[in-house]
């Protein structure tokens, strides 16, 4: 075996803990990027699979506004306007009211036309003499039934013949299940998990939609589309099936993409923590080095052998990770998948897909960053005079002018930081490069800045605790070569730790403070769902009524909200608006005025639209929108506002009711916000409306504008809850760093230690000085950690969440309790993780460190 | 003369691979006040574990080790540790300086363990600095001194608390004849006033003929090996 192969190999082994160490930090640094890879992948895989399944062979599909199509138009494609392939489908959601249960799962209601679908989903159909599992008459003739997967069945403790209660829109249901499908191809399984298929008269009936279809799938050549596209009857449009398939990926972009970036923050703390572990394995045997080039090993062997120490250290980790990241994927897909379901739609994840792809990138960067990190040390060991580096003297020196050049180095990137965040204000991609830039910048000055603190320190902790006090800070400073490493990895990772902490403080903050003005009602009602169901839920009419008619209410709004189409065919929230005269106080306007806003809401001659909708579309007051309506074409509506709002990531437009009546085929109502009339009190407003809630038949959640506030806010630490798994991920690696580097560098110590007590330092005064070195070390790293904490959540809270969703915060602020935070984190990781090596240094046998070579 | 090291019955024994090696077996020696007594031996022979017992930087397996009069083997490590600093200055082969700290601060560092350093410690650092030949060098880091002009400033800092017994192991192991040469002359003029009880560990029988006294260690017991000779 190549010798030097077999001291590096010997080295680890001897060393093992450090090994272990290394091998751990790096494997979390991979995990969370494959965990946050498969989480993703495996939600919108969910997604595609169900839109395939529910497409099938469908080559288009013909939708309407939000009301959807009326179900006679299936008859008229397959007979006036010659597609016989059209099946037509109605689609909504429901839970489940399982006894002894209170989870109330989700399910997609599937309403189908079972004649219609042989030829365009097969595992639906499969009529026309074929064998099939379903009872197509009995689905057909009796109301009320169901067909479910044997999988959704097994899930839902359901069996065929059994019953189902089920509450769909406020509403409560039963239905029967008369057959259980074994779907044999993977497709169709997943595709109808957790789906009730039932004929297309009992999903009208179940989600009150009489007469109405969502959309009418068809299977044309492109030519028949053309003119099929043509024929079709005002307020209905052809569209590709395909389309369906990127809607996941584009709604959900900006939350996948910020998700991808955190988990590669992850990896950038692990690929430093292996840089620094790469470090001290090389310069712990750089006398070794010497002595192998005194005998005859080129430089080229010896730099070899640092990389493939490397790729060894770096294909354990990954392997490691890769395992520990299918592990955490487990945990962030149930994470993954409430958040969108909360927010964009509905959907059933349930496997983890093991994406080649994301294994693939994760084994890839975590490769990359072992051999990155490694290349300077291998460099330093075969730049290094053979004489010099079998002496340590002249390393430290070079470690200082070393950390000047760095430094020197760090501010050119922080330069270039700036440069590339201020190059283009909308792109994403480029807003994480100039963050990297600005971290690896920091990281760059970190060194120097230690070396800096550290000799600033020496002479008051002289005067404080005499020659040991002294004696700690100048140790450290003398070898800076390692601690300013050890410094710069802690105060990368709390840096990261907090940054996330502020910003997610911050942008919390900036979230309850309009919430405080957006809830500007006293009352709210609606029927209860999930965020993504807010543009399908409508409430009963007789509901809305009972409400106008309580003699508390003194002013009454009511909002529908609908999914409509730009010109270009974009999607778009809109909320018809029966404003009262206090609607407008709600809106904060960041571009129009209160009294254009609410003339907009009293005429209809305008839009108001969101923040985010105005960024996202690069639209603002003055300009115009034009939108597809049902009755009259692509109408061009002005823009009389633009309002603060953190609710819809997309952006909303709002509308008067007036007008969107008569633009749209639609009379439904989604919620209502109830003012207390003068001389009532909130409190009685509030039972009034509960009251009249209990007796409809349609259930219905009424929540003060406090209670809605918290609920909110409740939704909001959900959707930060990955984000707070990820800050955990980045203070494990420190941890683990911070311990790694802290044991390597006091293991080298062993002999000045044992010099020390061979001239009379007791053990207690040795741990005392090694320990409160490891605290001046946290401190170090928790001071630098302020300045490059408030600047990375800066840049995520105004940079990032401006060019994502284009929201801006109403105020930036570090709050002080996170500087705080910073240096009692840094201390408390610093001298926790240095008491076990202390320790054991302080009570190492003396002679045997004195004998140490 | 009254005797300041006595060593009654003492065996030291290490566990190698799961066996018991004795390096020394049931030594009895007494080293008197004032004396300079060398050491020698082959390598391995024991001369360093010996060193080690008389300093208490390891307690005997079995045995008494009483340097003026205190039996080291009863005390506890951090009770060995001030005994040590307060009676005992080591000098090293390695010469084992703090490498972050200056030639006076490595000087005065005994002192510093102990308590804060008075102006008369620091004059009496800088008279023992001058009297190694070092004057000009309190600044400097160890990194820039020669071999012999470290151990001259370890010599310095070994004395910086008027140790009664100096055990200096292979102080000249590291260096040239000539250094060496220079080193032992400092050595003998350091503890020629009487007071101080110098043992050395050594190879080299002309150091030892500096010695009043000459021990040769065989097979784990200590043997008188004549009047010196150069």
């Amino acid at each position: 075996m190549n010798p030097l192969v077999r001291i590096g190999g010997r080295h680890f082994l001897r060393h093992r803990a450090q090994l272990a160490l290394a091998v751990f930090g790096v494997g979390i640094g991979v995990a969370a990027v494959v965990a946050i890879g498969l989480a993703n992948e495996s939600a919108s895989r969910a997604f595609d699979l169900s839109v395939d399944s529910l497409s099938g062979r469908a080559t288009h599909r013909v939708v309407g506004g939000p009301g959807g199509l009326e179900d006679d138009l299936h008859r008229r494609i397959r007979t006036e306007f010659g597609v016989p392939t059209a099946a037509p489908v109605l689609e909504g959601t429901c839970r489940a009211l399982l006894p002894d249960d209170a989870r109330r799962p989700t399910l997609r209601i599937l309403g189908i036309d079972p004649l219609a679908e042989a030829p365009l989903r097969p595992h639906l159909g499969a009529f026309g003499g074929r064998q099939t599992q379903l009872d197509v008459g009995r689905l057909m003739a009796e109301p009320g039934t169901v067909v479910v997967t044997g999988e959704t069945a097994r899930a839902l403790g359901v069996d065929a013949g059994g019953s189902l209660a089920l509450e769909v829109a406020g509403f409560e249901a039963r239905v029967r299940v008369i057959s259980v499908l074994e779907p044999t191809d993977e497709l169709a399984a997943r595709g109808l998990d957790h789906v009730l298929v039932t004929d297309m008269s009992t999903a009208q009936d179940l989600l009150r939609r009489p007469g109405r279809l969502d959309r009418i799938d068809i299977l044309v050549s492109d030519s028949a589309a053309e003119s099929l596209a043509a024929s079709l009857p005002e307020g209905t449009r052809l569209e590709p099936a395909e389309r369906q398939r990127g809607v996941l990926r584009d709604l959900t972009r900006a939350f996948r993409i910020n998700l991808e970036a955190m988990g590669m923050l992850a990896l950038l703390v692990g690929a430093f923590l292996i840089h620094n572990t790469m470090r001290f394995a090389v310069v712990q045997r750089r006398p070794l080095f010497g002595i192998a080039r005194a005998l005859g090993a080129t430089p080229r062997q010896v730099f070899t052998s640092v990389l493939g120490e490397a790729l060894v250290l770096g294909c354990l980790a990954t392997l490691l990770g890769i395992g520990l990241g299918i592990g955490l994927a487990h945990l962030l897909l149930g994470l993954v998948a409430r958040t969108i379901e909360d927010f964009y739609f509905s959907m059933s994840v349930r496997e983890l897909v093991l994406d080649p792809a994301v294994l693939a990138t994760g084994a890839g960067l975590g490769l990359t960053a072992c051999i990155a990190a490694a290349l300077l040390p291998a460099r330093e060991a075969v730049r290094v005079p053979a004489r010099e580096a079998i002496h340590r003297a002249g390393l430290e020196t070079r470690a200082t002018q070393g950390s000047r050049r760095a430094a020197g180095i760090g501010l050119l990137l922080l330069l270039a930081g700036v440069v590339v965040l201020q190059a283009d204000d909308r792109s994403i991609a480029l807003a994480y490069t100039g963050i990297l830039l600005v971290l690896l910048a920091t990281t760059s000055l970190a060194p120097w800045c230690t070396g800096l603190l550290l000799r600033a320190s020496s002479r008051p902790l002289g005067r404080l605790l005499g020659g040991p006090g002294r004696y700690a800070a100048q140790s450290a400073v003398g070898s800076l070569s390692r601690t300013g490493l050890a410094v710069t990895a802690l105060m990368l990772a709390v840096a990261a730790a907090i940054g996330l902490g502020a910003m997610i403080q911050t942008f919390r903050g900036t979230v309850s403070t309009w919430l405080g003005t957006a809830l500007a009602a006293d009352v709210y009602v609606t029927v209860p769902a999930a965020m993504s169901e807010r543009t399908s839920v409508q409430m009963a009419p007789d509901s809305v009524r009972a409400l106008e008619a309580l003699p508390e209410v003194g002013e009454l709004s009511t909002y529908r909200r609908v999914e409509v189409l730009e010109a270009t065919g974009l999607r778009l929230e809109l909320a018809a608006v029966r404003a009262s005269s206090r609607t407008v106080e709600g809106l904060s306007m960041l571009d129009g005025t209160e009294e254009a806003a609410r003339a907009a809401l009293q005429n209809g001659e305008a839009l108001l639209i969101s923040e985010p909708l105005a960024w996202r579309l690069r639209l603002g007051v003055g300009d115009e929108l034009v939108i597809r309506t049902d009755t009259r074409g692509n109408v061009s509506l002005p823009i009389a506002a633009v309002f603060r709002d953190y609710a819809a990531e997309r952006g909303w437009a709002m509308l008067a009711r007036a007008r969107y009546d008569a633009l749209f085929d639609d009379d439904a109502v989604t919620s209502v916000a109830l003012w207390a009339r003068e001389g009532t009190t909130v409190a009685e407003l509030l039972e009034a409306t509960q009251d009249a809630a209990d007796r409809a038949e349609q259930r219905l959640a009424v929540q003060a504008s406090e209670g809605l506030r918290v609920a909110s806010l409740e939704i909001f630490d959900r959707t930060f809850a990955i984000t707070a798994v990820l800050r955990l991920l980045c203070l494990a690696v420190a941890g683990l760093g911070i311990f790694s580097a802290l044991s390597a560098l006091q293991l080298e110590r062993r002999r000045e230690v044992g010099a020390l007590r061979a001239i009379g330092a007791t053990p207690r005064q040795v741990a005392v000085m090694l320990t409160g070195q490891n605290l001046l070390l946290g401190l170090c790293a928790g001071l630098l950690a302020i300045p490059t904490g408030m600047a990375l959540a800066w840049l995520l809270a105004a940079v990032v969440n401006r060019r994502s969703f284009g929201w801006t915060l109403l105020e930036f602020g570090f709050p002080p309790g996170v500087a705080v935070d910073a240096v009692l984190t840094a201390v408390a990781a610093a001298g926790l993780a240095g008491i076990w090596p202390s320790l054991r240094l302080a009570r190492a046998p003396l002679s045997a460190a004195l004998r140490d070579e | 003369m009254t005797a300041l090291v006595e060593l009654h019955a003492v065996t030291r024994s290490y566990v190698e691979g799961g066996r018991t090696r004795d390096v020394l077996q049931s030594l009895d020696l007494v080293i008197e006040r004032g004396s300079k007594v060398a050491l020698l031996g082959r390598s391995g022979s024991g001369k360093s574990t010996l060193l080690s017992l008389l300093a208490g930087i390891d307690p005997p397996t079995t045995g008494e080790v009483r340097i003026a009069g205190t039996n080291l083997a009863t005390l506890d490590e951090t009770a060995r540790t001030v005994f040590r600093r307060q009676h005992i200055g080591m000098v090293f082969q390695a010469f084992h300086l703090v490498p972050v700290l200056t030639v006076l601060e490595n000087v005065l560092l005994p002192i510093e363990l102990e308590r804060r350093p008075t102006s008369r410690d620091r004059e009496f650092a800088r008279e023992l600095l001058t009297r190694t030949g070092l004057a000009d060098r309190t600044t400097a880091l160890p990194e820039r001194l020669s071999g012999g002009e470290q151990q001259r400033v370890a010599l310095a800092r070994a004395l910086i608390h008027d140790p009664a017994l100096l055990v200096a192991d292979e102080p000249t192991g590291n260096l040239d004849a000539q250094t060496a040469e220079q080193v032992l002359d400092l050595l003998g003029e350091l503890c020629d006033d009487g007071r101080r009880t110098l043992v050395l560990a050594t190879h080299s029988t002309s150091c030892a003929a500096r010695c009043d006294r000459v021990l040769r260690i065989v097979d784990g017991h200590v043997e008188e090996a004549g009047p010196p000779t150069p």
